[in-house]
């Protein structure tokens, strides 16, 4: 790959690992941090290692640097008071916003048809391969990703939805005055 | 990706991307197919950066929390207490030895088909805690850098570490025992909350918080109570007592070294660090250290030992190497 091709692809990917860590962080400053980091990380470890999906790793990496960047601001002596929260401690300013899109989450939840809510929770929030809920509920894989598909579709309506009422609200004063936030 | 692309919704191609990028492992063949999908339009990369935010973020993941926690309540109340974690845990292990015939509306509640086989394969990487919630009530906490699977059958239950360190709580089954199969050891158990730690070298260290368990480990056998830690390294068997009343280090996020091998901290360290790191010197490595040590900020642990014990650190691209400075 020529260098000029290999720089747009780079800023490609850096693009959508902003995009990916204002959607998680709400803060347009250490998105921009987040996506810088992650595109250089990722610059660093495919020269030592082969990648096949360049955009996968970023991601990664970038979910990495959230969840890192979360766990320092959080007072690491009350971690098993609160271990739900041990991957991610919210800033003040994120919690009201997170708890009113966990409230959309929830309601899309609660009306998906039971089969793909009980797919979908076994696979966010018990972790099991898309193989083992297969095996566990007489289903053939490509039949449990589809499930996960259809779940996605609707809470990424319902999140859609909730922002889109979100924006009438009055705009919180950020560094930078135009911030784009579709989800 | 089996449908057409082209007659599907981009939003509904991303969501199935996400579905399949997030298995624990994604075939080359899949993965390149991937990389030319996301790559062809800047407008399908954005929606999988949507996607796949909404799938990472926390506000999904208390939802689904939420969910779960709702959909228990409605079955049996008692077993919410099982996601929560040590705190609650002893008075849950209290409410377990007691439900007697009288005490029905916390006696456990009878196992669905679907709970009876149940099986799961996870893994965390450097620095994630991951909590497990199992369908009899049981509580697994993987630390950093851990990979264990999970199998669930009428008369048994197995789970498979094969790499790092897990906390465990276990429901008492007397009919359906619980083991804890390692490289050279396997760990049986009736009912109780035990921390193992799988060393380098196929050493495991197994403590006791509650209950009893039995470590068979080089065709020996070994019972042990609260308070009681067994290590098993290539040399044999080293039974030590420890304090049982507060929860393991890596909990909390720091590790109590006493007279412990370098090796064996950065072990620990490793857990946490997203590079990395190495002990080039084999001196080094087998010399003991002490102290208390905030292995969660694997900076601050190397910039500790590094004065005290004369230690040079190299930071590389891939690693970052120890060796002796004298």
């Amino acid at each position: 790959m020529e260098p000029g091709r290999q720089n747009e692809q780079w800023a490609d990917i850096q693009a959508a690992t902003r995009r990916y860590a204002l959607n998680r962080t709400r803060q347009p400053d250490l998105a921009d941090d987040i996506a810088q980091q992650a595109v250089l990380d990722a610059i660093e470890y495919q020269q030592t290692h082969i990648v096949i999906s360049l955009h996968a790793l970023a991601f990664r990496i970038a979910d990495n640097l959230i969840k890192g960047h979360f766990r320092r601001l959080k007072p690491s002596d009350n971690i098993e008071l609160i271990p739900e929260l041990a991957c991610s401690q919210p800033l003040p300013d994120r919690v009201t916003e997170d708890r009113a899109e966990t409230r959309a989450m929830l309601k899309a939840l609660s009306q998906m048809p039971p089969l793909r809510r009980d797919v979908f929770l076994r696979r966010r929030l018990d972790g099991q391969s898309c193989e083992d809920i297969g095996r566990a509920l007489k289903l053939n894989t490509k039949a449990v990703e589809k499930h996960i598909t259809r779940a996605l579709v609707d809470l990424h309506a319902a999140r859609r939805l909730w922002r889109t009422s979100d924006s009438l609200r009055p705009i919180r004063t950020e560094k930078k005055p135009v911030e784009e936030m579709t989800g | 990706m089996t449908g057409k692309p082209a007659l599907t919704p981009s939003a509904e191609q991303a969501a199935e991307w996400v579905a399949i990028m997030r298995a624990p492992t994604v075939e080359p063949h899949i993965e390149r197919r991937f990389e030319m999908w996301i790559g062809a339009d800047p407008d399908h990369a954005a929606l999988y950066a949507d996607m796949c935010a909404l799938y990472d973020g926390e506000p999904l993941a208390e939802a689904a929390r939420l969910q779960r926690i709702s959909e228990r309540k409605l079955a049996n109340s008692w077993r919410i207490a099982a996601g929560i974690g040590g705190a609650i845990a002893a008075s849950w292990m209290a409410v377990w030895s007691l439900s007697g015939p009288g005490a029905d509306q916390r006696s456990p509640v009878r196992n669905t088909p679907q709970e009876i086989y149940y099986s799961a394969s996870l893994d965390t990487g450097a620095g994630e805690t991951l909590e497990v919630p199992l369908p009899d009530g049981s509580l697994m906490i993987l630390s950093g850098r851990s990979a264990v699977s999970i199998t669930y059958a009428p008369d048994r239950r197995d789970v498979v570490l094969a790499r790092g360190e897990v906390w465990f709580e276990v429901a008492s089954a007397p009919d359906r025992p619980f083991y804890v199969t390692l490289p050279e050891t396997e760990v049986r158990v009736l009912g109780t909350a035990f921390n193992i730690d799988l060393l380098p070298d196929h050493g495991t260290e197994v403590s006791v918080y509650r209950g009893q368990v039995q470590v068979d480990s080089g065709g020996r056998s070994h019972r042990l109570s609260v308070g009681e830690q067994i290590t098993t390294t290539a040399g044999g068997l080293n039974l030590t007592r420890f304090d049982a009343t507060s929860l393991p280090d890596w909990r909390s996020g720091w590790y109590e070294a006493e007279d412990v091998p370098l090796e064996r901290l950065i072990a620990e360290v490793n857990r946490f660090s997203r590079v990395p790191v190495q002990i080039d010197d084999a001196t080094l490595a087998a010399k003991t250290v002490s102290g208390r040590f905030k292995v969660s900020d694997p900076e601050s642990v190397l910039n500790g030992i590094e004065a005290l014990y004369g230690i040079r650190i190299k930071p590389g691209k891939a690693v970052i190497a120890l060796t002796n400075s004298q």
